[in-house]
Formats: C-alpha cells, sequence, structure tokens
C-alpha cells in the first residue's frame, strides 16, 4: 500500500457526529446488490412470527397501526453518512407485540422481498429506535430507498436496514444474513467501527 | 436472442455485467474468468461470467444470473483480501 | 501473477473538457490485449483505499494509457481527471478481463459500437489494427451527446483503408454545423451504417442502458447473440 499523493478521498471530517471513518453527504445514495423488486402496496404483506406464531399484516392493516416518527443520522458502510434524515413507520416493538410473538427469542431473522436477508439481535430491535418504515421526509418511501416499506435500525450500519422488507422471524440460533455472510460483522456498530468479520 | 421474460425491474440499468469482475475472479481463480461459463442452481442457465449482471454499488460485488437474478457469487475485498462466496451456482466450466 | 503495482503518471492529455488520458509507466507490466482493462487503486494518508476499473485506451505494446471521465460526483475519477499529473503514484493491477477482446486475423470484420466512454476500449482495437496494418474490415458507429464529449475525435476520423466510422449525437443541442448523423443508436441507425450480418465479431460497449438498446437493435437486424460482446459500465 502506497498513499496516493493529493488523493484524500472524501473524508476529513472531524464532525463529532461522523462515526470513525465516514463522511457526510447530503444527497441520498442509492446502494443496491440486486435488481429493484417492484412491490404494489395491494400485494404487499409484512409477517413477523417464532416457531409458534405467525402473523401477517396487508398494506392496509400494517398502515393502520400506530406510526412512530424520528428524525436520525444513518451510517452506510461504504463510507457515507446522511444526518437529520426524517422517518415515519411501525415499530418493531409494536409488530412484535401484535404478532404475540415470544418474548424471549434473542435473534431475529429479517427477509426481503428480491431475496435479501440480514441478522440481528432482538434487543437492538427492541430497545433501541427500529421501525419499519413507510414514510421518508413526510412522502412514501420510494422504491429505490426501500418502499413500499423498509427497515430502519439507525444505530447499525445501513445495510442491516433491510429495503423492501417482507418479514421478521425470531430464532434461537443467530444466521448470518446475505453481507453478514460475505465478511461483513455481525452486528455492524458504526460507533465501533464493526465494518468487517473480526473488527 | 432469447425471449425477454424480465419483468421491468429486471432490465433495470443498475448493474454492469462480469467483464468488471474480472480483476477480482482472476486474483481469486489464478485465471481469467470472464470467459467461463456458469451455471445457475437456480434456473439452470447457462451463461459466460462475462454476460452476468453485476452490481458494485452495495458493499461488495454480486455476480448475478442474467436469465433469473439469482445471486450466483459474492465477492468481497476487504483490506486487500478477495473473499469469494459462491451462492446459487451448479458449475463453473472454464474457456 | 496478478498483484498491485506501483504505477507513476508520465504523461496527461486533455482530450475533452471533462476527459483526460493518463500515461502509465508501471515496471515489469506486462502488455494488454486490445479491450481489456485495469483496476487501479488510490490510497488518502489515513488509509482509506478506493478502486476503480479503466479500460486501456491505448494500442498493444504501447504504454498503458487509460482516458478518465470525470463524473463531478465521483471520489476518483475528480481526482485522475484533474489532480493527478506527471509523478503521481497510483497503484494498478492488470490487464484483466479475456471475454471483451479482438485479435488481430481472428475474424472476418469487426463492428464497434461505443456509448460515451464506451469509446475507450474500441479505440484501443481501433488503434490495434491500424498500428499492425491488419486488413480486417472494422465499422464503428459512436454515440456522443454533444461534439465536445467526443474522445478521439480527429484520431477517430482519420480512417484508413477498410475503415467506416460514424459519429451520432444524441444531445438535445446540436450545432447547425454538424454533418454528421444525430439520434440514438436504433436499428434504423445501424441499418444505415453496418453490413449484413454474416461473420465477424461485434463489440458494444457504454453505459448498461446504450448496451441493452444496442444489442435489441442488433438482434432486429439479425446479428446473432453469439456473435456480440458486450461490456456495460454503468
Amino acid at each position: 500500500m502506497s498513499v496516493t499523493a493529493g488523493f484524500g478521498g472524501r473524508r476529513g471530517d472531524d464532525d463529532e457526529r461522523l462515526p470513525p471513518g465516514q463522511y457526510r453527504v447530503d444527497d441520498f445514495p442509492v446502494l443496491t446488490a440486486g435488481p429493484t423488486p417492484l412491490v404494489e402496496t395491494d400485494s404487499w404483506a409484512l409477517t413477523v412470527r417464532d416457531d409458534q406464531v405467525e402473523r401477517t399484516w396487508s398494506w392496509d392493516e400494517f398502515t393502520a397501526l400506530e406510526v412512530e416518527s424520528v428524525t436520525t443520522d444513518i451510517h452506510c458502510v461504504t463510507h457515507w453518512s446522511k444526518f437529520d434524515t426524517q422517518w415515519a413507520g411501525v415499530s418493531v416493538a409494536t409488530l412484535l407485540d401484535e404478532a404475540g410473538v415470544r418474548d424471549d427469542a434473542p435473534y431475529a431473522q429479517v427477509y426481503c422481498y428480491g431475496g435479501y436477508t440480514t441478522n440481528l439481535p432482538v434487543e437492538d430491535l427492541v430497545d433501541r429506535v427500529a421501525l419499519v418504515a413507510h414514510t421518508f421526509d413526510g412522502d412514501p418511501l420510494e422504491v429505490e430507498h426501500g418502499g413500499p416499506a423498509r427497515l430502519l435500525v439507525p444505530h447499525l450500519y445501513l445495510w442491516k436496514s433491510a429495503k423492501w422488507i417482507r418479514g421478521i422471524r425470531l430464532v434461537d440460533h443467530d444466521q448470518p444474513g446475505f453481507w453478514e455472510s460475505a465478511g461483513y460483522h455481525n452486528h455492524g456498530d458504526p460507533w465501533l467501527e464493526q465494518r468487517y468479520a473480526g473488527d | 436472442m432469447a425471449q425477454d421474460t424480465s419483468t421491468p425491474a429486471e432490465r433495470s440499468t443498475a448493474h454492469v455485467d462480469g467483464n468488471a469482475l474480472a480483476g477480482a475472479l482472476a486474483l481469486a481463480f489464478g485465471t481469467d474468468m470472464t470467459t467461463a461459463t456458469v451455471q445457475c442452481g437456480d434456473c439452470d442457465d447457462r451463461h459466460r461470467v462475462a454476460a452476468t449482471h453485476v452490481y458494485l454499488r452495495c458493499p461488495g460485488m454480486v455476480m448475478r444470473c442474467p436469465a433469473c437474478g439469482a445471486t450466483e457469487i459474492v465477492l468481497t475485498e476487504i483490506r486487500g483480501r478477495i473473499g469469494l462466496h459462491v451462492r446459487r451456482v451448479t458449475a463453473i466450466s472454464f474457456a | 501473477m496478478l498483484r498491485w503495482r506501483q504505477a507513476t503518471v508520465t504523461q496527461r492529455i486533455a482530450e475533452t473538457d471533462s476527459a483526460t488520458t493518463l500515461v502509465l509507466d508501471v515496471p515489469g507490466w506486462t502488455t494488454h490485449r486490445a479491450g481489456q482493462h485495469v483496476d487501479l487503486r488510490l490510497t488518502a494518508p489515513d488509509g482509506y483505499q478506493a478502486t476503480r476499473s479503466y479500460s486501456v485506451a491505448s494500442a498493444p505494446a504501447r504504454p498503458l494509457a487509460i482516458t478518465v471521465q470525470r463524473v463531478d460526483d465521483g471520489e476518483v475519477s475528480p481526482f485522475l481527471a484533474d489532480v493527478a499529473r506527471p509523478g503521481t503514484a497510483v497503484e494498478v493491477r492488470g490487464p484483466v478481463g479475456g471475454w471483451f477482446v479482438w485479435e488481430p486475423n481472428t475474424t472476418d470484420r469487426v463492428v464497434l459500437l461505443a456509448g460515451g466512454s464506451g469509446i475507450v476500449p474500441l479505440a484501443s482495437m481501433l488503434r490495434h489494427r491500424r498500428r499492425l496494418g491488419d486488413p480486417t474490415p472494422f465499422h464503428l458507429v459512436y454515440s456522443a451527446r454533444t461534439p465536445d464529449r467526443i474522445l478521439y475525435r480527429d484520431e477517430l476520423a482519420a480512417t484508413t483503408e477498410g475503415e467506416h466510422v460514424v459519429i451520432t449525437l444524441t444531445g438535445d443541442d446540436i450545432p447547425p454545423d454538424w454533418d454528421g448523423e444525430t439520434g440514438r443508436v436504433d436499428a434504423q441507425t445501424l441499418r444505415r451504417h453496418l453490413p449484413a450480418p454474416s461473420g465477424g465479431l461485434t463489440y458494444v460497449c457504454g453505459p448498461t442502458a446504450f448496451v441493452e438498446a444496442a444489442a435489441a437493435s442488433l438482434a432486429v437486424l439479425g446479428y446473432g447473440p453469439t456473435t456480440i460482446r458486450t461490456e456495460r459500465f454503468g
């Protein structure tokens, strides 16, 4: 490795709101690991389940649930962060309550339209802010940003905030998702710079 | 040319093609792979690596079947080391 | 063995307002084949690295040259197009890619379709042909937005025997003195300028949308899918 004189990347911002190794953007980059699934709201459904119970909401049922709004910074493992993003949706804690799933399952698997998956401890979904978001900046969430609905877990790198969410399954044994099984960190806390396995 | 049965979403232009993986795959396999033929583990379609759909605007590099969109290979280059994660692939024949 | 090699910029050539050719000296470099690309890596003082692929613009056996089109919100291309100068050190890996390549005396004729900076690897093929005096007929259709985006304009215009070069402008403001083609590359344009689909290989390079449209148009003209090689750069 040798330093390229004059190349600074996009970094060098000392803002204390930026986790280590991040730079700030004002636009909203669109990242995707595959084709964008187009899901109409009249065929959309969200399922929450464990090994005992299963609950599915249609779009109308889902959007009738209590709405929670958050304004938060988001951080992508590809080094960009965006400040003060405004989201609205249904808190994951509400969904788990409504579904009546067991409250002692340690892990969650998140699965999506298009086949994407991610995994995270249930405590990251219920003890912190975590939404299934359907609104961004006051407007319906655009499909390239994960609409009709995406997970939002802003205290972890954004690959955990799965776009086009289709379901959450609570399990006893952790199972790495799409990126977690390809060398990315299993937890992904940006403040600890948990980018890759072993960080 | 085969009939196009893809959905509008699958015809999106967010991808490039397997040529973009030539460097990383050459490191992983020790030979040029863009001329190799891959059989998709989901739909059995056979195609050159050069013809696959590759997504680079994401944490790693994702190579997908051009016929059905299944994830065939996920490549990462983390701190200078190539990671090769074979997902839905039945066979690879070298040219 | 493929590995990162230290490279030094030896020359920069302004191609257009937004594109720059960089000539690189790479000790130990093996020469490339026409159409191949290299991976290029930049490292910031804090260790942050950015890697991109660039097609080789120069002919095989000539010094390694890449042409960089500046993407304004890009991270690497503004550095290469605007900041890098003779003496700048970068790292390169390659040459790579064995599919999108042309070798002399392998095919009856060659059709090249370029969209935007997709001209770069095709220019390497054309330069290779001219340098060797290879007689293979070449037909190039090159789509650019505006005249000031045309790369290698004078060089492309200096055709030698057996070369057919057509440039089509796709932008809204076509200058009144433009006497070339206008409009996107579609089946009608190609029918006007390409030979009947018999024998030979076709190379298509450009943004994904261009490549998809061009390949579909070639199919309309009866070009067989196995004779078409494509490279998309997003």
